[in-house]
């Protein structure tokens, strides 16, 4: 008969442990034995789990699988050759890329999840390219897709952090829209005119600079004062 | 046969790894011969049809289709209640299963309720012990015998024969939510034995009756763990416990089948911290409110509309079976802390009373909830079983420990791992 030291229950011959606290039955009148009938037996039933979601992603695929080929075999019996199908599968692809793909992996960090977008995005625009050509690709798809994908991978790991504060993550966010703001004007005019001019990116740029600006100088002046921060309770 | 009214949300929602199932079990004095059992398990299922029954889909709805025979009788596990394949377990529903002096049955909670399998287990243990050593079991009460056949009345599916003039549906309002680690292939059991008749003495001192009392210990164990958390007030939400009323004793009926439906009673901690003694009371009136036959019919009648509905009728089981998953899992028991199941006083004719030792009963995992008890008691001893998902076993702590420091005397069993296992 032992009972549990931190619990005050009395506990079953065969419980090393008490159930409840995990602590250790340690009665040196009545060590523990294995011998002790269990109240049940020691082989667990296993309980296997068909993955839903491998389930479901194979389904997926198996009907991505179907408008493939009846765009292929379209496009072979009109004239022998593969044109135009080329890409609508390359747009089936990127679908099976970002949507089922991800379905497999158990539970992808969110930055890699973005990443892998852009990295998608930026193959797609290159399939497309291959087959259409042109001179928008290296200049401008290219650049642009790299800039969404690091600004939305920066504005993710600023506002997950933990140890940034509430004025520092809305500073850091404004501070990426800025840089955004006037790259992607620069990318815009490079494209039509082959000249970098800055007109209405500097506006928005500027409008976030001042605001991040006045959350800083709050900030500051919420951490130091101790009236104005009586003021601002909330 | 058509599954009776509470029955026919469990088919569509089990899934892969999970169906409703709860257990009762019974330890003798000496080892389980299993040849007898196996003879005693024949008989016992053609007493009782609806144990007898194959799942099978319909167009329009799930039905019970006859099985002959009995299923095999298998080996105890250390994870009771584990998802069921009715296919590896010969069509059947339930399953037997045999550890040392124990004889358990699982059953999957679309054929009966917790009275009806206890009634089942009853009978197959007069049997049992009636042909292992010879002697005459008087048959009376829930011990039935296995010499007549079913009666209609005890086939009938007592919530179409009791449904209320007007139906009055329930209005829902969510509880706190236990989480803890998740941990769904084991299902973790702990059994604490109290002195029956001491806690009786207990909630009678205050008033109440034995469910009443351990619900109000139940929900200051759910409190607790609020406490523990520091949830923040805005998100706290009252503490509830569901408290199965069995309906055969309330209408005067004697069906097999599911009849049972439940009292929602809970504190609201956001208003304070009540006392014991006036928690147990505002337990007992709610109970005592629960479980007025008029309201439990009204209750009944607007399940019973669910069901009768034409356009519900109307529509295809490949349509429903979908809805009414999801509709479990969202409605299921989130208006529910915990649950607390107590069958009772367990009263055996002396010729048993002489080889049964012990009575068990554990509901399987809830989809929702992580952890339920269910209590029976028998020869002066109550055995409460916690069953949870989740690793942290706070609340059977808080539980316990509450009535060690009230001067219960506790003794707990467990069917943990030991840590070189895990």
């Amino acid at each position: 008969m032992s009972y549990c030291v931190n619990c005050g229950v009395e506990l079953g011959e065969s419980e090393k442990r008490c159930p409840l606290c995990g602590v250790e039955v340690i009665n040196p009148a009545k060590p523990y034995s294995e011998k002790a009938e269990r109240p049940f037996p020691a082989s667990a039933e296993s309980v296997t789990h068909r993955g839903v979601r491998i389930i479901t992603a194979k389904v997926l695929s198996l009907l991505l699988v179907i408008p493939v080929l009846s765009v292929l075999i379209a496009d072979l019996l009109q004239d022998g050759r593969l044109s135009w199908s080329l890409l609508p599968v390359a747009a089936m692809g990127f679908v099976f890329l970002a949507v089922i793909f991800p379905c497999l992996l158990k539970k992808p960090p969110v930055w890699l999840f973005i990443l892998l977008g852009t990295v998608e995005t930026a193959a797609f625009l290159f399939v497309v390219w291959v087959l259409v050509g042109g001179d928008w690709l290296w200049l401008f798809a290219l650049p642009l897709t790299a800039l969404v994908g690091a600004a939305a991978i920066g504005c993710y790991l600023i506002l997950r952090s933990k140890r940034a504060s509430v004025s520092l993550k809305i500073i850091v966010v404004l501070l990426i829209l800025m840089v955004f703001v006037i790259v992607l004007q620069m990318l815009i005019e490079l494209h039509l005119s082959g000249r970098i001019r800055l007109s209405w990116s500097i506006y928005a740029a500027l409008s976030c600079g001042m605001v991040s600006l006045a959350v800083l100088i709050v900030s500051r002046l919420i951490r130091k004062n101790e009236s104005i921060r009586k003021k601002l309770f909330f | 046969m058509p599954l009776d009214n509470a029955a026919k949300i469990y088919p569509p929602a089990m899934t892969e790894g999970w169906n409703a199932l709860f257990r009762v079990s019974v330890t003798l004095d000496e080892p389980i011969d299993r040849q007898v059992l196996k003879r005693a398990l024949l008989k016992t299922v053609a007493r009782f049809p609806n144990f007898a029954m194959r799942l099978r889909r319909g167009f329009f709805w799930y039905y019970l289709d006859r099985l002959d025979g009995a299923p095999e009788i298998q080996d105890d596990v250390q994870n009771p209640c584990a998802r069921m394949r009715f296919r590896e377990n010969g069509g059947f529903a339930f399953r037997v299963r045999c550890y040392n002096r124990r004889i358990a049955v699982e059953i999957f909670h679309a054929i009966t309720d917790g009275s009806g399998g206890l009634s089942f287990l009853k009978t197959l243990t007069a049997e049992y012990i009636s042909i292992r050593y010879g002697v005459t079991v008087p048959r009376s009460g829930d011990i039935l015998d296995c010499s007549v056949p079913a009666s209609e009345e005890e086939l009938a599916d007592g919530f179409l024969k009791h449904a209320g003039p007007k139906a009055v549906p329930e209005t829902k309002r969510r509880a706190y939510h236990l989480n803890g680690t998740k941990d769904p292939d084991f299902l973790h059991v702990t059994t604490g034995i109290l002195d029956a008749a001491d806690i009786a003495a207990r909630a009678k001192a205050l008033g109440v009756t034995v469910t009443e009392y351990l619900t109000t210990v139940l929900l200051f164990a759910a409190a607790d763990w609020k406490h523990v958390k520091h949830e923040p007030l805005q998100r706290r939400r009252p503490v509830k416990a569901t408290v199965p009323v069995d309906l055969r004793r309330l209408f005067g009926c004697r069906t097999l089948r599911n009849f049972a439906n439940y009292a929602n009673v809970g504190l609201d901690t956001r208003l304070g911290e009540y006392g014991f003694e006036e928690a147990a009371r505002i337990i007992h009136h709610q109970l005592r409110l629960g479980a007025d036959p008029h309201l439990l019919a009204a209750k009944i009648a607007s399940n019973v509309n669910i069901e009768k509905n034409v356009f519900m009728r109307l529509v295809p089981l490949f349509i429903k079976d979908p809805v009414m998953s999801l509709a479990y899992r969202i409605e299921g028991d989130r208006q529910s802390t915990t649950c607390l199941s107590n069958l009772g006083r367990v009263t055996l004719p002396p010729e048993m009373e002489a080889h049964v030792r012990r009575f068990d009963f554990m509901l399987g995992s809830l989809i929702e909830n992580p952890i339920a008890s269910a209590a029976v008691s028998y020869n002066g001893k109550l055995v409460i079983n916690f069953t949870r998902t989740i690793k942290e076993s706070f609340l059977e702590r808080a539980f316990f420990t509450r009535l060690v420091k009230m001067g219960v005397k506790v003794f707990i069993e467990s069917n943990q791992k030991d840590p070189e296992e895990i």
